[in-house]
């Protein structure tokens, strides 16, 4: 609620907010070539589904540890979702992205090797490194939302520091 | 910097990054008081907060000052948002001024600015990084905000209302942080107190 008056702040600053056309002064009449915005939520999203389901393989691989990465988990589920309601209505068939930039190579196959914590902690770092570069060309809202992504990913670095085994 | 009688440029940017300054500013004199309730690694944390954020403040400056604004000077005192008289007091007040700074940061982060964005990004990380080590909660986004607008940490016409204590148990004295060594920032700071695990707080959007 109050991160909804928080992202509204920023649309009343003047400001466009992805997905929001109501103030845009024109509305696209061409078929216009893919909204950047939405393919670098798409990649985003893509991203953060990577992140979910390298939790789920750390679960499956370490059930000692799965009561302590299910809050971890759960946040990357909340980011998800609040990534995935910044994309436009219409987008909701938007075809899986290739990989963002900076991003690895399409994760190995679920059952391909165990996922440690350290992997999880890796995988976190990155994932808050990578945010600033993500947010220079993303609009007012979703920057907003990355940083603070950016900054739960971060704590989450140091959290696992203490879930390691 | 030069007196400017003319209007100084109140660009969003500008207006951003003097509400940051502001928030840094009250950063710097509430981790003064909160240096001076603690001892041990308390206060070692204490020592790398502030100068955590005097470097930020005085980066914030600078900002201003290339972009023909004029950086606000610190208010002489600032009303805290509760008497800090024991330890635990002032590891609730440093969670509170990190909480409030990574928020003046998320607003900095929708600048147009990439520059800014990248700044902000950064200092939102370390701000929400420093608060979980004085206080191992986890919210889902820091810095969208849990504590109602009004309540503030450190100074600027804080209504608190309700005690102005957000939702991090405040009855907890926090206890993992007074044992856990001194390790303030960075992700790489592992810190290896074992009693408290994260706590799963309830997410921030709420």
């Amino acid at each position: 609620m109050t991160r909804r008056a928080l992202l509204g702040s920023a649309a009343a600053a003047g400001l466009a907010v992805a997905g929001c056309s109501s103030s845009s002064p024109e509305p696209a009449a061409t078929p216009a070539p893919p909204d950047p915005q939405t393919v670098l939520l798409t990649a985003l999203i893509a991203d953060k589904e990577r992140l979910v389901s390298l939790y789920g393989r750390a679960v499956a691989a370490l059930p000692g540890r799965a009561a302590a990465l299910e809050p971890f988990r759960q946040r990357h589920t909340a980011h998800l979702e609040a990534l995935r309601a910044l994309l436009p209505p219409r987008s909701g068939t938007v075809p899986a992205s290739p990989a963002p930039p900076g991003s690895p190579p399409a994760s190995p196959s679920p059952s391909a090797s165990a996922v440690s914590v350290g992997d999880l902690r890796n995988a976190e770092r990155r994932a808050a490194s990578a945010r600033p570069a993500q947010m220079a060309t993303a609009s007012p809202a979703l920057s907003q939302l990355l940083a603070s992504i950016g900054a739960c990913e971060a704590v989450h670095v140091v959290a696992l520091g203490r879930v390691r085994d | 910097m030069t007196e400017s009688a003319t209007a100084p440029a109140r660009t969003p940017a500008v207006d951003a990054l003097g509400r940051a300054l502001s928030a840094e500013h009250a950063a710097v004199y509430a981790y003064g008081v909160i240096g001076g309730k603690t001892s041990g690694p308390l206060r070692r944390r204490a020592t790398a907060g502030f100068d955590a954020h005097r470097a930020r403040r005085d980066q914030l400056r600078t900002l201003i000052t290339q972009r023909g604004g004029t950086p606000t000077e610190p208010d002489p005192t600032y009303r805290l948002p509760f008497e800090v008289r024991k330890p635990a007091d002032a590891v609730r007040l440093a969670v509170l001024v990190e909480q409030r700074l990574t928020t003046a940061y998320l607003e900095l982060a929708a600048d147009r600015d990439p520059a800014l964005r990248r700044i902000a990004a950064l200092a939102a990380q370390e701000c929400a990084t420093r608060a979980y080590g004085w206080q191992p909660e986890i919210g889902a986004f820091p810095g969208m905000n849990r504590d109602g607008a009004g309540s503030d940490a450190t100074g600027s016409a804080g209504t608190g209302s309700g005690g102005a204590a957000p939702s991090a148990g405040a009855e907890s004295p926090a206890p993992d942080a007074s044992d856990a060594p001194d390790s303030p920032d960075g992700p790489d700071a592992a810190e290896p107190a074992e009693s408290a695990d994260a706590q799963p707080s309830s997410a921030d959007g709420q």
